[in-house]
C-alpha cells in the first residue's frame, strides 16, 4: 500500500512492511494463545509451580521487539513469556521448559521465571524484580567496548522502578552512555500494590530527568505508539547516544501469579481492559488499513492453534532431565 | 526373651483373605514360646512372602494388608538394609566406602563402655589388643593409639573373639517387667564389663581342671605368731598368712618352673620369675595386682608391697602395668569361711590357686590316734594347654610341703 | 608447587602482595582487549589499598572504570558484561560492601549458568579486601568468605602470598565461572618472590606450606601465616605440625586435606571468619565423614573469629580473631591429648 502521505500515516506502516506487521499480530497471538495454554496446562496440574502471565501486554512486548535487529539483546522479567515470543523464541521449547523438560529452553532447570533464548539475544528473564536491570546495562556496557553495534532492551515493570538497582543502572548507564533502552511496561500494579501508592511521581518517565535521558510515556496497548517510541530509543543508542526511558502503559488482565485473588482491583477494572483488548486492536487497525482481511486473521489465529497444540505435546513427549544430571552446568567443563 | 528372629508356626489367614483388626494372623515361634500374633489393622492379605517354617529376622516384612479400595501393589523397600546413595548423586559426597579389614569388631556393650578414637580401634584390632584392658590417657579415659601401643608391647589379653555373646542380654529384665517383679538397674560399668569378658573368655575358652589338697598349717600359723611377734616392737605392718602363702606359691615355682608359663598360641611362655597376681576385692569388683619376682623376695617385702597394692586398688589408682604380665594367681576366701573352691583362671596365666578357711580338723597322728589340727582346703586351677597332671600335681606336692614346713619360707 | 609458567627464563623478582595483583591486572588489561577493571576509585586514586595504582594511566578510563557508589548495579552490571563478552574485574572497596551486592552476587552470577541449563557461562573476577586488624572495625573488617563459598556456582578463593596472588588471579581470569577473589588487607604489604610474565596457580589446590607429622594445621589467609610462625614454635617445643594454605575455600582441596589428617592423626583449623558455621565447620565436617575419620586420634579443633563484630578497640581486635598463640597453647593441648 502506498505510504506517499507520510504525515498523516501511522508510524508502523510506514516504518514496516505487510509481511512484518503480520507477522508481528501472528507473535502478537502466539503470545496469548501460548499464555492461555499455559493456564491451561497449569489448571491441569501439569506444570509445577506458578506462572506470570502477561495476557493483555501483547502489544507492548510485540512492539517493542519490532525495531531490533536480530543480534540486539533484551532481558527480561518474571512476566517475560510474551518477551521473549516477541525475540523469536519457539513456544514447542517454551512449553519443553514449563514441563521442566530436557529440551526446554533451559534444559528445564530455569522454568518459566528464567527462560532465556541466548541466540535470538534474549539474555533471560529474572526471578528478581530489577534483577535484569543492571544487567541489561552490562551487556550494553559490553556492546560498546567490542564495537557490536548491538543495543539492549531492558524489560521491567513498574515494581522495579523502586529498586535501587533501578536507579544504579539508570545513572550509570546515562554517565557511560551505554546503548540501553530501558522499557517500563506499566501495568498500574507491582503485585498489589497500585503505582499510585508506591511511586512519588505520576509517570515513570518523569525519572529519566534525573539521570538526564529521554524520558516518554506511551500507550503500550497502541502498536504505533509504542514502536515509534522505542525506535526512536533504540536510534538513540545506536548512533551512540546513550539511553532512554520508555514507559509502556498497558494493562495484565490476569492476577500477579497464580495464587493472586485479584483483591487490590476491581472485576470492573479488568473488564474494561478487556473490553480492550489490544490484539484485536491491532488487528482491526491492519485490516482497516488493508494489510489483511478478516479471514487471513482467522487463518493466523488457526495457524497459532495448531502451533500451540503441537508445542505442548512435543513438549509432553519430550525426556525429563536424569536426576543424575542435577548438578551439572553449575559450573563450566573446562576441556584439560 | 530377646529374639533376633522367629521362625513363622503357622499362619492363620492366607493370601487374599479378608482380615480384621485382632483376628490372629500367625504364630510365631521363639527359642521360649511359641505366641500368637494379632492383625494390626483390617484389609486383605497380600505377599505373603514368609511360609510356615521359614525363620525370619526382625524387622522384615512377612505380609502386607491392603485397605479396602486401595491398590493392590508391591510395596517396594521393606526389607533389606537402606538403599546406598544413587550413582551419580552429589546429595551427600560421603565416602561410601566397603568395611576393609581394619574394622574393629567390638560388642555393644564394650563400645559404650570404652572411649577410644578411631585410630586407636583401627590399632587395637591390627595389634589384637583387646580395648576393654587397655588404661586410656586421655580426656574422660579415653584411649588414643599410644595406650593401644603400650598395651600391646605389656603384653595385654588379646582379642580372642571366640565370644561373640560376652556383654549380651539374657532377658532377665524383659522377664522380670513381663512378670512384674520389683528390681533395681544397675548399668554395668567399666571393671564389671572387663571381669565379665576376661572370665567368660576364660572359662569357656581354658581347658581347666582341679586339683586339691588339704594342707594342714598348724606350723604355718605357729610361725606367722613369732615373725609377727619379732615386729612387734617396730611400727612395721604385721605379717598374714596370704603374704606367706604367697611366698609359698613363688618359691613351688621355682622349684617347678614348667608350671610358671602362660599359653600363647604357637608358644608357651616360661616366666622366668614367679610374678604372683593376688585377687584383692574392692568396691563393685575384683582386681589383681601383681608382686613380681616374688620368688626373690623375703617375706616382709612381700608383705608391704601387697598391702600398698591392696590399698591402692581400693583407691582405683594403679597402673595398667602393676596388674597386668602376672604368671599365676592366688585367691583366698578363707577369711569368709568358705571351705573350698575352684578359681577361674586369669588368662594368659596357666594356675590359679583357690585357698579356703583354716578349719579345726581331727586328723590322724602317727600313731593313727586322732589329733586336733587346722585344715586349710586349696584347689589349684590348672589350663591343660600349658600344665599336665602330673606337673600341677608336682607343683602343688611342693606347695604343700613348704606349707606345712614353713622353715624353708624364711630361705631365699 | 603447582605453576605453569610461560616465561620461564625471567627470573623472579621480590614485589608486595599488591603489586603481585597489579602485575597480573597489568598483564591481563595488556594481553587481552576484553578485560575491563571496575570499582570505586580505582582510577586515578588508584584504589583504596593502592592496588591499580597507575593501570589507569596506561589503559585509559574507559578500561579502568571508575563507577560510582553503587555496589549493587555495578556488580550486576559486571554480570552482564561477562554474559556478553568481556571479563569484567570489579573491585569492592572492602568486602563489608558485598552486602549490597548480594543480589547480583547469588541471584545472579552464581546461578544464570545453571538456570539457562548451561548456555551461558559468567567469567566474572570479583575481588574483596577482606579482614581485620586495622582498626576499621565493625563495617570494615569482616571476613565474609564463607556466605559466599556457601553458594554453588561460585569459586572462592584466599591467596595467602604475592606469588599466589597473581598466579590465583590470573588463573581467575581463565575460569570461565565467576571468582570471588578475598585478598586480606594486612597482607597487601607483605613482600615475596614473583615469577615475571604470565603464569598461573591453580584454583581449587592446596598448599602444603610447611610438611609436619604430628598434627595437621588446616588455614585461610592470614591465618595461615599465623600458623607458619605458630609451627615454629610448636617445633622448638618437640611438635611437628604440618600447614596446609587452603587457598581455595571453594572448591575445597578435599585430597590434600584428607591425605594429611590420614598422616598425622590431628586436625586443627584455624581461619579467620567467624568460628560458628565458618570454614572450620566444613573442613571438620569433610573430615569427619570421610575415610580419613579411621585415623583420627583426637577431636578435631576449629580456631576462628569470636561470636562478636569486630571491636574498635586495637586489643579487643586482636581478641577477636586467632592469634599465633592461641594456635600454640591450643595445638599444644590438641597433639598432647588433654582435648
Amino acid at each position: 500500500m502506498a505510504k506517499q502521505k507520510m504525515r498523516n500515516v501511522p508510524f508502523a506502516l510506514k516504518k514496516y512492511s505487510s509481511e512484518q506487521l503480520k507477522g508481528a499480530l501472528r507473535k502478537m497471538y502466539l503470545i496469548r494463545k501460548f499464555e492461555e495454554g499455559a493456564e491451561n496446562c497449569y489448571t491441569r496440574g501439569l506444570i509445577h509451580g506458578t506462572m506470570h502471565l502477561s495476557i493483555g501486554q501483547e502489544t507492548s512486548a510485540v512492539g517493542s521487539c519490532m525495531p531490533l535487529a536480530a543480534d540486539d539483546q533484551i532481558t527480561s522479567t518474571h512476566r517475560g513469556h510474551g518477551h521473549c515470543v516477541a525475540k523469536g523464541a519457539e513456544v514447542s521449547r517454551m512449553f519443553a521448559e514449563f514441563f521442566g523438560k530436557e529440551t526446554g529452553y533451559c534444559k528445564g532447570r530455569g522454568g518459566s521465571m528464567h527462560m532465556a533464548d541466548v541466540e535470538k539475544g534474549n539474555l533471560g528473564a529474572n526471578g528478581i524484580v530489577a534483577g535484569g536491570i543492571p544487567i541489561a546495562v552490562g551487556a550494553a556496557l559490553s556492546s560498546k567496548r567490542l564495537n557490536t553495534g548491538k543495543v539492549v532492551l531492558c524489560f521491567f515493570g513498574d515494581g522495579a522502578n523502586n529498586e535501587g538497582a533501578f536507579h544504579e543502572s539508570l545513572n550509570m548507564a546515562s554517565i557511560w552512555k551505554l546503548p540501553v533502552v530501558f522499557i517500563c511496561e506499566n501495568n498500574k500494579y507491582g503485585m498489589s500494590t497500585s503505582i499510585e501508592r508506591s511511586t512519588s511521581v505520576k509517570n515513570i518517565s518523569e525519572r529519566a530527568a534525573g539521570y538526564s535521558m529521554p524520558g516518554v510515556t506511551v500507550d503500550g496497548n497502541d502498536f504505533n505508539a509504542i514502536t515509534e517510541a522505542v525506535d526512536t530509543a533504540v536510534e538513540h543508542a545506536r548512533s551512540g547516544n546513550g539511553p532512554s526511558l520508555v514507559e509502556s502503559l498497558t494493562y495484565r488482565w490476569r492476577g500477579h501469579s497464580k495464587s493472586d485473588r485479584n483483591r487490590y482491583r476491581t472485576k470492573e477494572e479488568i473488564n474494561d481492559w478487556i473490553d480492550r483488548d489490544p490484539i484485536i486492536r491491532f488487528s482491526s487497525f491492519l485490516v482497516q488499513n488493508s494489510v489483511l482481511n478478516d479471514e487471513e486473521v482467522k487463518a493466523i489465529e488457526i495457524s497459532v492453534d495448531a502451533e500451540i497444540e503441537a508445542a505442548i505435546e512435543f513438549a509432553k513427549s519430550s525426556p525429563d532431565p536424569l536426576l543424575s544430571d542435577v548438578t551439572r552446568d553449575v559450573y563450566t567443563e573446562v576441556a584439560q | 526373651m530377646d529374639m533376633s528372629s522367629g521362625t513363622i508356626a503357622v499362619w492363620h489367614k492366607s493370601e487374599g483373605e479378608m482380615v480384621n483388626e485382632g483376628e490372629a494372623l500367625f504364630d510365631i515361634e521363639t527359642d521360649k514360646a511359641t505366641m500368637e500374633v494379632e492383625s494390626p489393622g483390617t484389609g486383605t492379605l497380600h505377599f505373603v512372602s514368609a511360609k510356615e517354617g521359614d525363620v525370619v529376622p526382625i524387622g522384615q516384612a512377612v505380609a502386607w494388608l491392603f485397605a479396602e479400595g486401595e491398590e493392590v501393589a508391591e510395596p517396594a523397600g521393606s526389607n533389606g538394609p537402606k538403599p546406598t546413595a544413587k550413582e551419580g548423586s552429589d546429595l551427600s559426597s560421603v565416602d561410601i566406602d566397603t568395611a576393609e579389614a581394619g574394622v574393629v569388631e567390638i560388642s555393644p556393650a564394650t563400645m559404650a563402655r570404652t572411649r577410644a578414637t578411631p585410630l586407636a580401634r583401627r590399632v587395637a584390632k591390627k595389634l589384637d589388643v583387646n580395648l576393654q584392658s587397655v588404661c586410656g590417657s586421655g580426656p574422660r579415659g579415653r584411649i588414643v593409639r599410644v595406650d593401644v601401643e603400650q598395651a600391646a608391647k605389656s603384653g595385654a589379653a588379646s582379642l580372642s573373639a571366640q565370644t561373640p555373646w560376652v556383654g549380651g542380654k539374657t532377658g532377665a529384665q524383659k522377664t522380670a517387667d513381663e512378670l512384674g517383679l520389683a528390681y533395681t538397674k544397675v548399668p554395668v560399668d567399666r571393671m564389671r564389663s572387663v571381669i565379665a569378658t576376661r572370665l567368660t573368655e576364660s572359662k569357656s575358652t581354658v581347658p581347666h581342671f582341679y586339683l586339691n589338697a588339704d594342707l594342714q598349717i598348724d606350723k604355718l600359723l605357729e610361725m606367722r605368731a613369732q615373725i609377727n611377734l619379732a615386729l612387734i616392737d617396730s611400727d612395721a605392718k604385721k605379717v598374714s598368712v596370704n603374704d606367706l602363702l604367697i611366698k609359698a606359691c613363688a618359691t613351688a615355682l621355682k622349684d617347678v618352673p614348667e608350671a610358671n608359663a602362660a599359653w600363647d598360641g604357637d608358644n608357651i611362655i616360661k616366666f622366668d620369675d614367679a610374678h604372683i597376681s593376688v585377687a584383692v576385692s574392692i568396691d563393685g569388683g575384683l582386681v589383681t595386682p601383681v608382686v613380681r619376682h616374688a620368688q626373690k623376695k623375703d617375706i616382709q617385702t612381700i608383705s608391704i608391697e601387697i598391702a600398698d597394692l591392696a590399698a591402692r586398688a581400693r583407691m582405683g589408682k594403679l597402673a595398667s602395668k602393676e596388674y597386668q604380665g602376672g604368671s599365676f594367681s592366688i585367691s583366698n576366701l578363707g577369711m569368709f569361711g568358705v571351705k573350698s573352691f575352684s578359681a577361674i583362671i586369669n588368662p594368659p596365666e596357666s594356675m590359679i590357686l583357690a585357698v579356703g578357711q583354716g578349719i579345726p580338723q581331727f586328723v590322724p597322728d602317727d600313731e593313727g590316734n586322732p589329733k586336733l589340727a587346722t585344715v586349710m582346703s586349696v584347689t589349684l586351677s590348672c589350663d591343660h594347654r600349658v600344665v599336665d597332671g602330673m606337673l600341677g600335681a608336682a607343683w602343688l606336692k611342693k606347695f604343700k610341703e613348704l606349707i606345712e614346713n614353713p622353715a624353708a619360707l624364711m630361705l631365699n | 608447587m603447582n605453576i605453569s609458567v610461560k616465561n620461564p627464563d625471567t627470573e623472579p623478582v621480590e614485589m608486595s602482595y599488591s603489586e603481585a595483583i597489579k602485575d597480573a591486572l597489568d598483564i591481563a588489561l595488556k594481553t587481552d582487549e576484553r578485560v575491563i577493571l571496575m570499582g570505586e576509585d580505582i582510577g586515578v586514586y588508584g584504589g583504596a589499598f593502592q592496588v591499580t595504582g597507575d593501570l589507569v594511566h596506561s589503559y585509559g578510563e574507559d578500561r579502568v572504570m571508575d563507577t560510582p557508589i553503587s555496589e549493587l548495579g555495578g556488580a550486576g552490571i559486571a554480570v552482564g558484561a561477562a554474559l556478553t563478552g568481556l571479563r569484567p574485574i570489579f573491585e569492592f572497596q572492602f568486602s563489608d560492601f558485598a552486602t549490597l551486592a548480594m543480589e547480583q552476587i547469588v541471584n545472579q552470577a552464581a546461578k544464570v549458568r545453571y538456570m539457562l541449563g548451561g548456555e551461558v557461562s559468567v567469567p566474572l573476577v570479583m575481588r574483596f579486601p577482606a579482614g581485620s586488624g586495622t582498626g576499621a572495625a565493625a563495617q570494615h573488617s569482616q571476613s565474609l568468605e564463607a556466605w559466599l563459598a556457601h553458594v554453588p556456582g561460585l569459586k572462592v578463593i584466599q591467596p595467602t602470598t604475592p606469588h599466589d596472588a597473581k598466579g590465583m588471579l590470573l588463573a581467575a581470569l581463565d575460569d570461565p565461572d565467576p571468582v570471588m577473589i578475598f585478598e586480606h588487607k594486612l597482607l597487601y604489604k607483605t613482600k615475596g618472590m614473583v615469577p615475571q610474565g604470565h603464569y598461573t596457580v591453580p584454583i581449587g589446590k592446596a598448599n602444603i606450606a610447611r610438611p609436619g607429622t604430628d598434627v595437621t594445621i588446616v588455614a585461610t589467609s592470614i591465618m595461615v601465616h599465623k600458623s607458619l610462625a605458630a609451627a615454629e614454635e610448636l617445633a622448638a617445643a618437640g611438635i611437628s605440625a604440618e600447614v596446609i594454605d587452603l587457598r581455595t575455600i571453594r572448591p575445597i582441596d578435599r585430597e590434600t586435606v584428607l591425605d594429611s589428617v590420614e598422616k598425622t592423626s590431628r586436625l586443627a583449623c584455624v581461619y579467620e571468619g567467624v568460628k560458628t558455621l565458618g570454614i572450620g565447620a566444613e573442613i571438620s565436617a569433610m573430615v569427619a565423614e570421610s575415610h580419613a575419620f579411621d585415623f583420627l586420634d583426637a577431636p578435631i579443633l576449629r580456631l576462628g573469629g569470636s561470636e562478636n563484630p569486630i571491636p574498635y578497640n586495637p586489643e579487643l581486635e586482636k581478641a577477636s580473631v586467632p592469634q599465633v598463640d592461641d594456635i600454640v597453647s591450643n595445638v599444644t593441648n590438641l597433639v598432647k591429648g588433654k582435648i
